[in-house]
């Protein structure tokens, strides 16, 4: 059995002027991934692949050890799915929503489902068109959770919850890692608290791979770079994923923290970056350097 | 045993956790043969990432401080007393540095700061 | 297998909401109170068929099924299977509330078979022109093709009681009564060609939609 709870390669799909263009990477299995990315970078897309909902053009996507063709749906049984929307039959109470779904798992925990709808307080009659945001997706975390799932995958789970919630999140989603056989592979544009417990972080930039790898390699390959403008000369800003330039001097974000501290010595400041810092530098980067001047030149 | 990270530190958060359990062992609060908590239920409590925890245990492993057994997980090493002693007798070290300095600075001569040492072991004083 | 009835179950569980409509449309338009309760032959079944079909129109909906532990084609075959279930119970309803209302009134309790099975056939005929138009469109032209559906269902629903009641249909419903087992052979077998060419065609284009 792979190392792999989920495997992406080369994935293609086109969709008017956005596109996928052999996409690769892997969710390791027993941690959590966060897919981050601005809005539009295809991080939706690529879940709803995984899902089966989405059918790519070109590319192999492997679950679990099963390749999703978009016909089968059975690797499904090992999957909890929470979309960044209620998916669910809007005029059916809670209750009835879940008559409906449990038949099809084989791993249907009753009183797991109802264990969990007693922690988030929800009441069982109560139609999903008259349940709050944060309700439907606690009832969709109940449901996901319930089968038993092996890799649970969220679709921006944090939009629309509020932070109380998004706290206790986090600790059900350490408690369902507790067990090493279990994956978890988000995707949010935000970098909210879940950053904090994810192990990988796969960043998509307008359907292109920026990086994918251990989150704690990620912040400290990056640096932040900060200092007098006459230290950016075209050479310089090569080696700078981005930079944000003011009367006051420039900041910046380096690939690589060495290369930064020996090109730039103690003439500038250095800072660990946050990935919400690492995000904004690489989506905004391109734009910021073809439309800057070289002023230090 | 108490972990209390900071993340506005800017200090990695896996080396903030090797050098508290570091202390913990070396100033004997952690005695040899003390399980520690498993990686994964650390990662929950301190609500950070598994490979992050996993990283610090590496680490402590690897200074010889901890044991991890497969499928019973990491505990206090007790194999490696020489080191504990010789770790500890190095932060003594560093501590008498100070105050030797400290009473050059004063200043205050040896037999005065000998006879100050000897009179507060004597009030029982190891405060 | 099993996730096909549980498929079905659900589809029945979500017209649940609609029996009182139903139930009244089927009084109102029955017998017991119009003058000719045959109008309701061609309206019920056609009803229960769109709103089967529609309980999960909409894109969530559908996204939610694609993501049940299932093939997508059993989605598809789980739509004839509920859609003829529903339209067959309809229809057994529709004849034993017009015999009923029939009876009231002191008329001929008595039912041509030849004219019920031609009637019946025709509306699978419909069904399996519907479904795949309902695929094909998907959520955006669905709106449209509902309207264009219900318009459909009125005139059919006239053409039906027409052919109930006009004397020109009267050779061809003799020929059926005369030749029951040759005319049930070639009914069934026309409804069960169009019935399965028109699943091919559904899941052939389900199959690709992304959602």
């Amino acid at each position: 059995m792979s190392m792999n709870a989920v495997e992406v390669e080369e994935l293609v799909k086109h969709y008017g002027s956005f596109a996928l263009s052999g996409l690769s990477f892997t969710v390791p299995k027993g941690y959590i991934t966060g897919l981050i990315g601005p809005n539009g970078a295809g991080k939706s897309t690529v879940i709803k692949a995984i899902m089966g909902m989405v059918l790519p053009e070109e590319g192999r996507i492997t679950v679990l050890g099963n390749a999703v063709t978009g016909k089968e749906g059975s690797y499904k049984q090992q999957i909890g799915y929470i979309s960044d929307e209620s998916i669910y039959y809007e005029y059916l109470s809670m209750e009835q929503m879940k008559r409906i779904v449990a038949p099809f798992y084989d791993r249907w925990d009753e009183a797991l489902f109802t264990k969990y709808m007693e922690l988030f307080e929800l009441p069982k009659r109560k139609k999903i068109k008259d349940c709050s945001k944060g309700m439907k997706m606690k009832f969709a975390i109940a449901m996901a959770l319930a089968h038993h799932p092996k890799l649970l995958i969220m679709d921006e789970p944090t939009a629309g919850l509020d932070p109380v919630f998004r706290r206790e999140l986090l600790d059900l989603l350490a408690e369902y890692i507790l067990d090493e056989n279990n994956t978890i592979l988000f995707s949010t544009h935000l970098t909210t608290d879940l950053d904090r417990v994810a192990d990988y972080v796969t960043f998509l930039n307008r359907g292109e791979l920026v990086f994918s790898d251990s989150k704690d390699e990620v912040l400290e390959r990056y640096v932040i770079v900060k200092g007098s403008r006459e230290l950016l000369d075209p050479d310089v800003r090569r080696e700078l994923v981005g930079v944000r330039e003011t009367a006051v001097g420039f900041e910046a974000l380096a690939k690589d923290q060495e290369r930064a501290q020996a090109l730039f010595g103690a003439n500038a400041l250095f800072e660990r970056p946050t990935l919400e810092e690492i995000m904004y530098y690489t989506a905004k980067g391109g734009n910021v350097n073809a439309s800057s001047h070289p002023f230090g030149s | 045993m108490d972990i209390l990270l900071s993340h506005s530190s800017g200090e990695p958060i896996y080396l903030q956790i090797v050098m508290q359990i570091r202390d913990s062992i070396l100033q004997g609060k952690l005695t040899p043969g003390t399980a520690l908590p498993s990686i994964r239920q650390l990662a929950k409590d301190l609500q950070i990432s598994v490979i992050t925890t996993k990283r610090a245990y590496n680490e402590l492993e690897q200074e010889g401080l901890i044991d991890s057994v497969v499928g019973k997980g990491s505990f206090v090493s007790g194999g490696n007393q020489e080191f504990i002693r010789e770790q500890r007798l190095k932060a003594l070290e560093s501590k008498l540095r100070e105050v030797l300095e400290e009473s050059k600075s004063l200043p205050m001569s040896m037999d005065e700061l000998i006879e100050w040492i000897q009179l507060l072991d004597q009030e029982g004083g190891s405060a | 297998m099993p996730h096909l009835i549980h498929l079905v179950r659900k589809d029945f569980l979500l017209l649940q909401r609609y029996l009182w409509l139903l139930f009244i449309y089927m009084v109102v338009f029955s017998g017991f109170v119009q003058s000719d309760g045959s109008p309701l032959y061609g309206m019920l079944p056609g009803m229960v068929l769109i709103l089967a079909l529609n309980a999960d129109m909409r894109l969530p909906n559908q996204q939610f099924l694609v993501n049940l532990p299932i093939r997508r084609s059993y989605l598809v075959l789980s739509k004839y299977v509920s859609a003829f279930i529903l339209m067959l119970l309809a229809f057994a309803l529709c004849m034993l509330l017009n015999t009923g209302a029939n009876a009231v009134h002191g008329q001929s309790t008595a039912v041509n078979l030849g004219q019920m099975l031609g009637i019946f056939l025709a509306q699978l005929v419909f069904m399996a022109i519907y479904i795949p138009i309902y695929y094909w469109l998907g959520l955006k032209g669905a709106q449209y093709l509902n309207v264009a559906m219900i318009i459909v269902v009125m005139i059919g629903s006239q053409l039906s009681s027409s052919l109930l009641s006009d004397a020109d249909a009267v050779p061809l419903s003799s020929s059926i009564t005369n030749h029951p087992v040759a005319a049930g052979i070639l009914g069934a077998s026309t409804g069960i060609l169009a019935l399965v060419v028109s699943y091919l065609v559904s899941r052939m284009i389900f199959a690709r939609r992304d959602l």
